[in-house]
C-alpha cells in the first residue's frame, strides 16, 4: 500500500503529534470502505475508534514509518481518556498517545482486508 | 330417456359382472358415484357411451380401441370371454334394454392383446320385437343422438373445450353449433323448409315455363329475372360476409391466443414487482439493521477490546482482593506480635494478667521471632491502591454495555439472513428479466385490438342478419311477382296451384324457423346467463350474453365483455351452457358428470352441488374424494341424493362397486 502525504502537512510518528490524530492514504481507504461500502461506521471517527480498539484487542503490531494525515484533534477523538485507558491496558504504556496513529492504521487495514475477504463485522471484531 | 339399470361384465376394472341401479325418482335424481383416481369412475361414463354409440373418445380426443375394454383378470383366465354393457332405459314411457358386447380372446399379437372373436348388439322393448340391429343406432339417435351426447354425458375434465370449439373457426365449431341446434330441435323444421324450398322453385319454373306469351308476362318475367340475379348477388355478398366474418373470428382467435400470452407476461411483471418490493423492503429492514450496527458501535467503539479489558479488569479484581487479604493478615501478625512484646516485658499474660513463667515468656520470644520471618517473608502491600482502584473503576466504565458482542453478532446473523433471501429474489428476478426482456407486446394496443374485433364481429353478424333479411325480402318480391304471373297463367292449371300452395307454405316456414331460431337462441343465452349467475362466485359478473353463433360472452357490472377466463371461469361457463341446452332441449335425457369439479374452488363447487339437481330428472356425478367431501358436501344436496354408490379397489387393475348409503 502506497503512503500517503498531506497536500498540507505531511508528519510522522516521530514528530510531536499527541494532539492530533489520523491515518494513512491506505487507512483511508479502508475507512471509506467501511463507512461507505459496507456501512458499519456511522462516520470516520467510529470507524478510526473501533480499529482503535480492535488494534488494542489484536495487540497488533502498529504501522512502520507511516505518513499520516491528521484528521482529528484529541478533543473530537477522546472520550474521558478512554483510548489512553485502552492502549495502557493493552500494553502500549509508553505514552501510548504516539501510537495511535500507527495503531489505528495498521487495524483499518487489517479490518478492510478482512471485510474484502467477506468476514461480517462481528467475525472481524471479535473473533480470533 | 331415463337410464334405469347398468350392468357392466367383464368392461374396464370391473370383473365380472357389476350391476348399478340407476332408478331414481323425480324428487330425488341424483345419483352420487365415489370413486378415487384410477379407480374406474371414466369407465363407467366409458361403458354408458360405448353401450348407447359403439364408440368412445378418450380425453384427449382420440377414438379408443374396444378391446381395451376387456378387463385384465378375465383376460388372465386365457379363455374366450364376453365384454359387454347392458342399459335398461325408459323412453316416451316404454322400457327397454341395450346390450352392446365383444366376445374376445387373449393375443398377444395384438397391440390390445386381445382379439375379437365376435360382437354384437341387441335392443329389446318390453312392448314389441328386438329391434334389427341396422336400426339400432336411428333408434338411439331418437333418444340421444350421438352428437348431442356431450351435452348430456360428459367428463368434467374436458368440459371447457366445448365452448374452446365454438370459439374455434374450423369445422368443429359448425359442429358444435348444428349438434346445439340439433338439441333444440331445429333440424327437422330445416329440413322440412329446405324441401319445400326447392319444390316451390321448381313449380315455379314450371309456371314461368307455361306463362303465356303475353306483354305482361314478358314485363313480369325480366323482373323475375331481375329480382333472381339480385338474389343471386346478395347470396354471394351473404357469403363474402360469412367469409369476413370467419377471418374476423380468427383474427380474434389470434388475440386471444396472444392475450393468453399477455396473461404470462404480466403475471411474470406482477411477479416481479412483487420481488422488487421485497427486496426493497428487505433492503429497508438491512438499513435499518446496519442503522442499529452503527448506533452500537458509536456509543461502545472499545467493543472489540471488551474481552481484554474485562480480564484486566478481573485481574484488577483480584489483585486488589489479594492485597486486601495480605494487609488484614500483615495486621494479625504485627497485633499478635505486639500481644507477645507486651507479655515478655510485663511478664504477665495480655489477656488476664496473670504471672506468666521463663518458659512461657521463652516461648513467646521464639513466637515473636517467627512473626518477624512470616512478616518478612509476606509480599510487599501494594502502595498505589488508588491508582488502580481508578483504573478500575475507568475499566468498569468500559464494561457497562456487557451484551455489546452478542447483540453485534445476532445483527449481523440478521444481515446475513436477509442478504441471502436477496440474493435467491435477484436470482428469480434476472429469470423473470429474461423471460420479459423478449416481451414486445403493447398490452393496451391488443386489449383494444380485441375489443375492436367483438365489435367488428358483431358488426358483421348484424351485416349477415341484414343481408339475410334482403335476401328473405327479395324472395317475398319474387314469390309476389310469380303469383302476378300465375295470375296471368291459367286459373285452372294445377301447377299454378301447386306453385302459389308451395310459396306459401315456404314463406312461413321461412318465418317460423328463424323466428324459432331466434327465440331459442335467446332463451339458451337467458337461460346460460341465469345458470352463470347462480354459478358464479365473481361478484363483478353480471352474466352472459349469447352470440349468433352461441359462443356465451362473460359480461361484467359495466357491460363489458370479459377478453380473458380462467380455466375455472371457462369450467362454468360451459357448465351454464351445458345447463341451458338441457333445459331447452326438445327431449330430455339423463346427464351425467365424471369429475365435474376438477377445476373449481370450494365456493363454485358449493353452488354447482346447489344447482345439480336443478338440472334434469337423472343426474349422475362422478366424484373423488379431493372434490367432494361426503361429510362436508353431501347436505349441499339435500335430501336430493336417490342412490349413492361407492367405486372399491379390490387390486391394482380391479374395482368393484359397492352401494354407500351408509358412507
Amino acid at each position: 500500500m502506497a503512503d500517503f502525504i498531506s497536500e498540507n502537512k505531511s508528519v510522522d510518528d516521530s514528530e510531536e503529534t499527541r494532539t492530533n490524530f489520523g491515518a494513512t492514504e491506505d487507512g483511508f481507504k479502508a475507512i471509506q470502505y467501511l463507512v461507505e461500502e459496507k456501512k458499519w461506521f456511522e462516520g470516520e471517527r467510529d470507524a478510526f475508534r473501533a480499529a482503535l480498539a480492535y488494534g488494542a484487542a489484536k495487540k497488533i503490531t502498529p504501522t512502520v514509518g507511516g505518513k499520516y494525515k491528521t484528521k482529528w484533534n484529541i478533543g473530537t477523538l477522546e472520550q474521558s481518556g478512554r483510548i489512553r485507558t485502552l492502549l495502557i491496558e493493552a500494553g502500549f504504556t509508553k505514552d501510548p498517545y504516539t501510537l495511535v496513529n500507527a495503531i489505528g492504521d495498521a487495524a483499518l487495514r487489517e479490518m478492510y482486508e478482512k471485510a474484502k475477504a467477506g468476514y461480517t463485522l462481528s467475525s472481524i471484531l471479535f473473533d480470533d | 330417456m331415463k337410464l334405469l339399470k347398468l350392468t357392466l361384465n367383464n368392461f374396464g376394472p370391473y370383473f365380472g359382472t357389476q350391476i348399478l341401479d340407476l332408478d331414481v325418482s323425480d324428487s330425488a335424481p341424483i345419483i352420487l358415484v365415489y370413486g378415487e383416481n384410477e379407480r374406474g369412475k371414466t369407465s363407467l361414463l366409458r361403458a354408458i357411451r360405448w353401450c348407447l354409440y359403439g364408440e368412445v373418445h378418450n380425453q384427449g380426443g382420440a377414438l379408443m380401441d374396444e378391446r381395451e375394454f376387456a378387463n385384465y383378470d378375465a383376460r388372465d383366465k386365457k379363455e374366450i370371454f364376453d365384454v359387454s354393457v347392458e342399459l335398461e332405459f325408459e323412453d316416451q314411457g316404454v322400457r327397454s334394454v341395450l346390450k352392446r358386447w365383444l366376445r374376445v380372446k387373449e393375443n398377444d399379437l395384438e397391440e390390445t392383446r386381445v382379439e375379437t372373436v365376435s360382437k354384437g348388439i341387441d335392443l329389446r322393448p318390453n312392448n314389441g320385437n328386438p329391434v334389427a340391429e341396422k336400426d339400432i343406432p336411428e333408434q338411439i339417435s331418437r333418444m340421444l343422438h350421438k352428437d348431442i351426447s356431450d351435452f348430456f354425458l360428459f367428463d368434467g375434465e374436458t368440459l371447457t373445450r366445448f365452448e374452446q370449439r365454438l370459439r374455434s373457426a374450423d369445422t368443429s365449431a359448425a359442429l358444435v353449433r348444428t349438434s346445439i341446434e340439433k338439441v333444440l330441435g331445429l333440424p327437422a323444421l330445416q329440413l322440412l323448409s329446405r324441401d319445400i324450398e326447392v319444390l316451390t322453385a321448381e313449380a315455379n319454373k314450371e309456371v314461368q315455363r307455361f306463362a303465356k306469351k303475353s306483354a305482361e308476362n314478358e314485363k313480369i318475367l325480366v323482373k323475375i329475372d331481375a329480382c333472381s340475379v339480385a338474389i343471386n348477388n346478395k347470396q354471394n355478398d351473404l357469403v363474402e360476409l360469412k367469409r369476413i366474418g370467419k377471418q374476423l373470428e380468427e383474427e380474434k382467435l389470434e388475440l386471444e391466443k396472444q392475450l393468453a400470452k399477455v396473461d404470462s407476461i404480466k403475471e411474470a411483471f406482477h411477479e416481479r414487482k412483487s420481488i422488487r418490493e421485497t427486496k426493497s423492503d428487505i433492503q429497508r429492514d438491512i438499513s435499518e439493521i446496519e442503522e442499529q450496527i452503527k448506533s452500537r458501535i458509536s456509543g461502545s467503539w472499545w467493543a472489540p477490546a471488551m474481552p481484554m479489558l474485562k480480564q484486566k479488569a478481573s485481574e484488577i479484581e483480584s489483585m486488589l482482593a489479594g492485597n486486601a487479604h495480605l494487609l488484614a493478615e500483615i495486621n494479625e501478625l504485627q497485633r499478635k506480635k505486639l500481644d507477645l512484646q507486651q507479655q515478655v516485658s510485663t511478664k504477665k499474660c495480655t489477656s488476664c494478667q496473670q504471672v506468666v513463667n521463663e518458659d512461657q515468656i521463652k516461648n513467646a520470644e521464639k513466637e515473636i521471632l517467627g512473626i518477624e520471618r512470616t512478616l518478612a517473608n509476606l509480599p510487599t502491600p501494594i502502595s498505589n491502591v488508588d491508582d488502580i482502584a481508578f483504573t478500575k473503576r475507568q475499566l468498569n466504565d468500559f464494561l457497562e454495555d456487557g451484551g455489546v458482542e452478542e447483540r453485534l453478532r445476532e445483527l449481523d446473523q440478521d444481515i446475513l439472513k436477509r442478504e441471502l433471501r436477496i440474493d435467491e429474489l435477484s436470482n428469480k428476478e434476472r429469470a423473470l428479466t429474461e423471460v420479459l426482456s423478449g416481451n414486445t407486446l403493447d398490452i393496451a394496443a391488443l386489449e383494444s385490438q380485441y375489443q375492436r374485433a367483438n365489435d367488428f364481429i358483431r358488426d358483421s353478424e348484424r351485416e349477415v342478419e341484414k343481408k339475410e333479411y334482403e335476401i328473405s325480402e327479395l324472395k317475398s318480391d319474387l314469390r309476389n311477382l310469380q303469383n302476378s304471373l300465375n295470375r296471368e297463367t291459367s286459373e285452372s292449371s294445377p301447377i299454378k296451384q301447386e306453385a302459389t300452395l308451395l310459396s306459401s307454405l315456404e314463406e312461413v316456414l321461412k318465418d317460423s324457423l328463424e323466428g324459432f331460431r331466434k327465440s331459442m337462441r335467446e332463451k339458451v343465452g337467458e337461460e346460460a346467463s341465469d345458470i352463470f349467475t347462480k354459478l358464479t362466485t365473481e361478484p363483478d359478473y353480471d352474466g352472459l350474453t349469447i352470440t349468433g353463433k352461441y359462443y356465451l360472452e362473460i359480461v361484467d357490472s359495466h357491460k363489458r365483455i370479459i377478453s380473458r377466463r380462467s380455466a375455472g371461469a371457462e369450467q362454468i361457463v360451459a357448465m351454464s351452457l351445458i345447463g341451458a341446452l338441457v333445459r331447452c332441449a326438445v327431449r330430455q335425457g339423463p346427464v351425467i358428470m365424471d369429475t365435474p369439479f376438477g377445476r373449481l374452488d370450494t365456493g363454485h363447487r358449493r353452488r354447482i352441488l346447489e344447482w345439480a339437481p336443478t338440472i334434469g330428472t337423472q343426474v349422475m356425478l362422478f366424484v373423488q374424494s379431493g372434490e367432494f367431501d361426503r361429510e362436508k358436501d353431501l347436505k349441499f344436496l339435500g335430501n336430493k341424493v336417490g342412490r349413492e354408490y361407492r367405486i372399491q379397489r379390490e387390486a391394482s387393475n380391479r374395482s368393484s362397486i359397492v352401494g354407500a348409503n351408509n358412507g
